[in-house]
């Protein structure tokens, strides 16, 4: 009887070292996913400022000279009612 | 045998003594442990194995109507140094060479680090890359945080408005300011575990949590229409040389902003971020005032459309002082006054109404008073109380000189005559949604009193618009194609700060109006501050106002309204639209240099009917007739009539707005349209 209760303390204990690792480690694995999604929505705020950048009014005002482009003449555009 | 047993008695007493003495100790130490000094060792405990963070919580970007980006923040490096730890660690050498990689002088890095602080921010706000290149050095006591840096990435477009984040994501001015609760988000303090080496271990999923992002806001304005304003006002303040300029574009029914453009004259402050001068500088608004002392005096019947006035042939003494007009005039009804802008008619006119009444017509309008628009640093403008008013006070205040209003105010008074007699309350921000997409605020129009009965402001619509169609108008550079347009110029003196009086060369001029007159869309004033003797509202703000309301109408698909009977066959080639601008612009009658190429009986009395005064001359033009004019609006009759012979070279031409309604303040002069006259005084 003692020697069933030592095993099943120990089996015990040892599962609950096992989950203890494994919970360790998941610990890892979300700390490294939470940097993952940080770095990519920093990432991603970066690349629309940039795709602002790119398409403000000032820049394509500089540009659109370079492609011909002009804003239309007055009477041009005819909106219907 | 007794007394050696009594003997080791003893001395088992004696241990147990000790003992138990021992155990006293111990617990009691114990419980010191525990209960005293527990919450200190604990935190030594945390302090060896775990750390506190603060996750910076991002701004949210402030974006215009259609979803452009105005401000966003993006992540940048911040290099730091541990000064001791560097020192002891680096040369100079390699010291400058960190320098280097910072783009600052070796001499400021040396600075820092001596300094007595045992952390020294070196650069901040640097680019990942950058940031990157400094620690890929290798220097002891050297290294880089994360920071959020607000970007703008439409440069200085709509600057005032949207105004300023600092260096640490505080609000500055403007919008950043007024919303910088909704937009700042939540950062949050997070303790996490870390083992032997640093690394962050994450032990409950619960931890996975965030700093709340800042709040997106989106704007009424429409950034194409700002950066319109602000290209043309920028261009405007350099050839007229005033010292800087202001321009409002507003829905007059809603009272949402949609363009607000401030420039300067200087290289610096041609666009400032900490000054909105339409919302926070008043100005002596001159002869735009004239349009809400006729409205006041309507509503209050104390004068008549039909009504005359004697003008004094240009000059009017009251007391001490003289009253002048830019040309003398003698009888005019209130139409005329309006038109030709009479200091004179429009002085006796509020002398008429009486300063209690003036006054509580201009509170009414929202003179004085702040229109609450959801801007920081909102002026009151300038309006005392009529017990402080003399005679000559009451009489100055009828052409807008000593009362003070800002841009601002003037707008949401003539959106008011615009949009049927309501005080709307500006706005510029339509909504703030969260980081989630939920909508945390809007702001719908809210109307927030009635200034004038809706027949006076349809009344003050049809005078308003003699000031830019009429024969004498004063602003015929307002006009924009295919559109009707009403509206006031206004030149009024700039004060003398020194010693009260007006300067004789130094004015404020002005334009305010809408369109379509009979349906307004669009409200839109332009100011110009500080600009020489001869620039009046109606030669430098009509022609900007013109332009911006020309993109605007285009941006915002407002179709043009067609006269009844409107015939798509008599559309005007294009050349001869700019022919009609050419005499607009030079004030001069037709040329016949040209015809245009729709003339299919150059001999035959071509036909008017339904065309608009532009038209009009345009097709007068090709034709090398002089028209006369009669009323504003779209011809309804023509002599001789259409299709006949063609025996003079004046074509008499009746126009109407609607060929049911009496044409009002039917023209006694057959001058044609003049885009400008000299000029006295106010107008």
């Amino acid at each position: 009887m003692p020697a069933i209760l030592f095993v099943a303390i120990a089996a015990v204990g040892f599962a609950m070292l096992m989950i203890r690792l494994e919970v360790t480690q998941e610990g890892y694995r979300l700390s490294s996913l939470a940097s993952d999604i940080a770095t990519l929505q920093d990432q991603n705020r970066n690349l629309r400022l940039k795709a602002a950048e790119l398409s403000s009014h000032q820049r394509l005002s500089d540009l659109a000279p370079r492609y011909g482009l002009a804003a239309p003449a007055p009477g041009s555009v005819v909106v219907m009612p | 045998m007794n007394a050696a047993f009594q003997k080791r008695r003893a001395r088992i007493g004696v241990l147990t003594l000790v003992l138990a003495s021992l155990l006293i100790i111990v617990v009691l130490r114990l419980v010191v442990l525990v209960v005293f000094d527990g919450p200190r060792l604990n935190s030594l405990a945390l302090s060896e194995h775990s750390d506190e963070v603060e996750l910076a919580a991002v701004r949210g970007p402030i974006v215009d109507r259609n979803g452009a980006p105005l401000a966003l923040s993006a992540e940048t490096q911040s290099v730091y140094a541990r000064p001791r730890e560097l020192l002891a660690a680096s040369t100079v050498a390699q010291r400058a060479e960190l320098a280097a990689t910072l783009d600052m002088p070796p001499v400021e890095l040396e600075n820092l680090v001596h300094g007595p602080a045992p952390f020294v921010w070196l650069r901040r706000r640097l680019s990942p890359d950058r940031a990157h290149e400094a620690e890929a050095l290798g220097l002891e006591g050297v290294g880089a945080l994360s920071e959020y840096k607000r970007f703008y990435p439409e440069s200085n477009l709509a600057a005032s408005v949207v105004g300023l984040a600092g260096m640490d994501g505080q609000g500055l001015s403007g919008i950043e300011l007024q919303y910088d609760r909704l937009i700042r988000g939540e950062p949050v303090k997070l303790r996490i575990y870390h083992d032997a080496l640093g690394h962050p271990i994450l032990d409950s999923p619960l931890a996975l949590q965030n700093a709340e992002p800042g709040g997106r806001v989106e704007l009424t304005i429409d950034s194409g229409i700002q950066a319109l304003a602000e290209s043309r006002l920028v261009d405007e303040v350099r050839e007229s040389g005033a010292h800087a300029g202001s321009a409002i574009v507003l829905d007059p029914f809603s009272g949402e902003v949609l363009a607000l453009a401030n420039v300067g004259s200087g290289a610096a402050d041609v666009h400032d971020r900490l000054h909105d001068q339409a919302v926070q500088d008043a100005y002596e608004p001159g002869s735009t005032m004239k349009g809400l002392l006729a409205s006041i005096a309507l509503t209050d019947r104390v004068v008549n459309t039909s009504q005359q006035f004697f003008c004094e042939n240009g000059a009017y003494r009251l007391g001490r002082i003289t009253i002048h007009d830019d040309s003398p005039h003698g009888w005019l009804g209130l139409g005329d006054i309006i038109e030709v802008s009479s200091n004179i008619c429009a002085a006796k006119i509020a002398l008429m109404l009486g300063s209690e009444r003036y006054y509580s017509g201009l509170t009414a309008f929202g003179i004085g008073r702040r229109t609450g628009i959801d801007l920081p640093g909102e002026a009151d403008g300038l309006l005392r109380k009529p017990s402080a008013w003399r005679q000559i006070d009451l009489a100055d205040h009828g052409f807008g000189q000593g009362v003070a209003v800002t841009p601002m105010q003037l707008a949401v008074a003539y959106s008011a005559i615009a949009n049927g007699g309501m005080i709307t309350r500006p706005y510029v921000v339509r909504a703030v949604y969260d980081a989630d997409g939920t909508q945390v605020l809007s702001h719908t129009p809210q109307i927030l009193r009635r200034a004038i009965p809706p027949d006076v402001a349809h009344q003050m619509n049809l005078l308003l618009r003699e000031v830019v169609n009429g024969a004498q108008g004063t602003a015929h550079r307002a006009q924009v194609a295919d559109f009707i347009v009403a509206g006031k110029t206004g030149t009024a003196q700039m004060v003398n700060p020194a010693n009260g009086t007006y300067f004789q060369n130094r004015h404020v001029s002005s334009f305010i109006g809408f369109l379509p007159a009979d349906d307004p869309r669009l409200l839109i004033l332009v100011v110009l501050y500080d600009v020489g003797h001869a620039h009046f509202g109606g030669l430098v703000a009509a022609p900007v106002f013109s332009e911006i309301a020309t993109g605007a109408v285009r941006k915002l698909d407002i179709a043009a309204p067609r006269p009844a009977g409107y015939d798509a066959a008599s559309v005007i080639p294009l050349d001869a639209l700019h022919s009609a601008e050419a005499i607009l612009s030079s004030g001069t009658t037709a040329d016949a240099a040209e015809a245009p190429p729709f003339s299919a009986d150059a001999g035959a009395v071509p036909d008017f009917n339904g065309l608009s005064l532009r038209r009009s001359l345009a097709l007068g033009h090709g034709r090398a007739l002089d028209l006369d004019v009669h009323g504003s609006g779209y011809v309804i009759a023509q002599d001789p009539p259409a299709g006949g012979k063609l025996n003079q070279p004046t074509v008499k031409l009746m126009l109407a707005f609607d060929p049911s309604a009496p044409v009002l303040a039917p023209l006694s002069s057959t001058e044609g349209p003049r885009a400008h006259r000299s000029h006295r005084g106010h107008r």
